[in-house]
């Protein structure tokens, strides 16, 4: 390996290298310990700049996995989409230096100047650094991944088509959820699932857009009967460990195994049957064994579930938190809320149940599960305003580090 | 009133440690306790008027060891809110100190097995190293860059967001 630069002698103005400093680099179990409590992602990937014994600490793992324990993801902001707004707005939280750097050389503004005769942007997948949107207009969809955080390969178009004129029959509803792949995608560019249900079944049809632009042969699904009094709208979906999940909105949580390409699903715990939509949120457990939470409002409390075994259709429901609102609320609590007049929703929430979003009379709080902490963290300028959603925007996780060829340093 | 603090827990014997460089210090034994391998050395009755050696640890940093220990067995259980702040304090102000000593105090903290110190000069190395460059912390922990070029550009391209410095350097003490 040729050395860029000679080792400085003794006496440059650099800080003196003494035997013990080398003593200290010397013990991976302490430089570990030491890169451990670095606290933020930043200041762990310049660490791993430092030399490839830094590198090959920093990115083992089990050394990862230990520092998400001790450092969980920030939530950096999130994007709202509402009536009034001509397309979603990112509204950046409240950081400590290190990120609010990250967070202010970010771009986040979902620009649509290059889009002509735009209609409408909407988001379609947030999660880890990446947003896929769909921007609307002059017949076409336009995909296009955004990584707000990455300016050197942000604002990608993956595929754009023409949007045909529904010839659904009268009776014949779709939803349509696209997907990022988890990892670098072995050339998939995003996948679309396209929900079809009729009165009585629904199949799923499965499609994936490469990356040079064109679209993969459609895998469709059999057909299952649908439960009794299901209504036709699903919400939001979350892929975890190979499986769509998304929420009806009448009792059940419809699951799609997308490898086996097998359709289930999951009836919600009896106790919020009833609930209507936008009091719920699902949210999935990424830590530990899988799982699936149901976060739901009612009256003035939030209750947490969890579905148990492995989130397919067997396996129950445990309530694993139940929350006061009032309590946690304190001063923020508003006469009006008590006199029955306001609605309590639930426009978003964070992986693991960490937190979620509550909005009550334009205005929205997030509220972390754990701790109870709650903020007030953005309000509608109009109250007439109808708030569609909310999506966090994490801190990127893990770092990504490149295999190197050679390494001749032993430990 | 508070009771006057009872500085050597149930037991008031001092014991003695001998530095690698053969300079003797004296501390209570509960201040000895704080350390494992001292602990274990008193346990098996190795603690004689000789003094305990230390192969490994310098007097400089040795004298920094006895008087966190002392200051910290001193007051170790049921501490009142001032009590744990004026703790918090005196662990602020031990800390400062110059790149050399803080690498003898890793080293003989680890060695000695006194935890809360090691932790203690554990994070105020990553501090050192959190809001640096590369560059910057080569030149404080004196290592040679051994990536080339292209693998360096590969580690930043991935993880763009991680080079936004907005500190100005601040070089070591």
């Amino acid at each position: 390996m040729d050395r860029k630069r000679p080792r400085p002698s003794p006496p440059s103005p650099s800080p003196p290298v003494t035997a013990s400093s080398s003593s200290v680099l010397d013990d991976g179990d302490l430089l570990r310990e030491i890169l451990l409590r670095l606290e933020h992602p930043t200041s762990l990937v310049r660490a791993a700049l430092v030399c490839r014994r830094w590198l090959r600490h920093a990115s083992d793992p089990a050394f990862l996995r230990r520092f998400r324990g001790l450092h969980p993801p920030r939530l950096l902001g999130f994007y709202v989409d509402s009536a009034s707004l001509p397309r979603p707005r990112f509204v950046p939280l409240p950081q400590p230096p290190e990120l609010a750097a990250v967070v202010r050389r970010g771009c986040f503004d979902l620009d649509t100047r290059d889009f002509h005769f735009h209609l409408g942007t909407g988001i379609y997948y947030c999660r880890n650094g990446r947003l896929l949107v769909c921007h609307r207009g002059g017949g076409e969809s336009t995909f296009q991944l955004r990584r707000p955080l990455h300016p050197a390969t942000d604002g990608v178009v993956i595929s754009t088509f023409r949007t045909p004129p529904r010839l659904l029959p009268p009776n014949k509803r779709q939803s349509r959820y696209i997907l990022l792949p988890e990892g670098d995608g072995d050339g998939v560019a995003c996948t679309v699932v396209t929900l079809v249900s009729s009165e009585r079944e629904v199949f799923a049809k499965v499609e994936k857009i490469l990356q040079a632009g064109n679209w993969d042969v459609a895998r469709t699904s059999v057909a299952i009967e649908l439960p009794a009094h299901w209504r036709r709208s699903l919400s939001r979906g979350f892929l975890v460990n190979g499986k769509l999940y998304m929420l009806g909105t009448t009792g059940y949580i419809l699951g799609l195994e997308l490898v086996s390409m097998s359709l289930f699903f999951i009836e919600v715990p009896d106790a919020v049957r009833d609930n209507c939509p936008e009091r719920f949120q699902l949210s999935v457990k990424l830590a530990g064994k899988c799982g699936l939470y149901l976060i739901n409002v009612e009256g003035f409390k939030i209750h947490v579930w969890l579905h148990g075994t492995d989130g397919t259709s067997t396996g129950n429901w445990t309530l694993v938190n139940t929350i006061c609102l009032r309590e946690v609320f304190g001063h923020l609590v508003k006469p009006s809320w008590e006199s029955g007049d306001s609605r309590i929703s639930l426009p978003g929430s964070g992986d693991n149940a960490e937190f979620v979003f509550l909005e009550v009379d334009g205005e929205v709080f997030c509220m972390h599960i754990v701790s109870r902490k709650v903020e007030k963290v953005y309000e509608m300028a109009m109250k007439e305003d109808f708030l569609f959603e909310i999506y966090p925007f994490m801190m990127v996780w893990p770092p990504i580090f490149p295999t190197l060829i050679k390494t001749h340093d032993q430990e | 009133m508070a009771a006057a603090t009872d500085d050597a827990g149930d037991s008031n014997e001092m014991i003695r440690v001998v530095s690698s460089d053969g300079e003797h210090f004296e501390m209570p034994e509960a201040a000895a306790n704080l350390s494992l391998v001292l602990r274990h050395m008193i346990e098996d009755d190795c603690a004689d008027a000789a003094g305990i050696p230390l192969a490994v640890v310098a007097a400089k940093p040795l004298a920094k060891i006895v008087d966190y220990c002392t200051k910290h067995a001193a007051k170790s259980s049921g501490l009142t809110i001032e009590e744990a702040e004026e703790l918090k304090r005196f662990d602020a102000e031990f800390i400062e100190v110059d790149t050399d000593m803080l690498y003898d105090l890793l080293v003989a903290a680890d060695f000695m097995g006194v935890e809360g110190l090691s932790k203690l000069a554990v994070q105020r190395t990553a501090d050192l190293i959190k809001g640096k460059t590369p560059e910057q912390n080569r030149e404080t922990f004196g290592i040679v860059n051994d990536f080339t070029p292209e693998e360096e550009e590969e580690i930043c391209k991935e993880n763009e967001w991680a080079f936004q410095i907005t500190k100005p350097p601040s070089r070591l003490c």
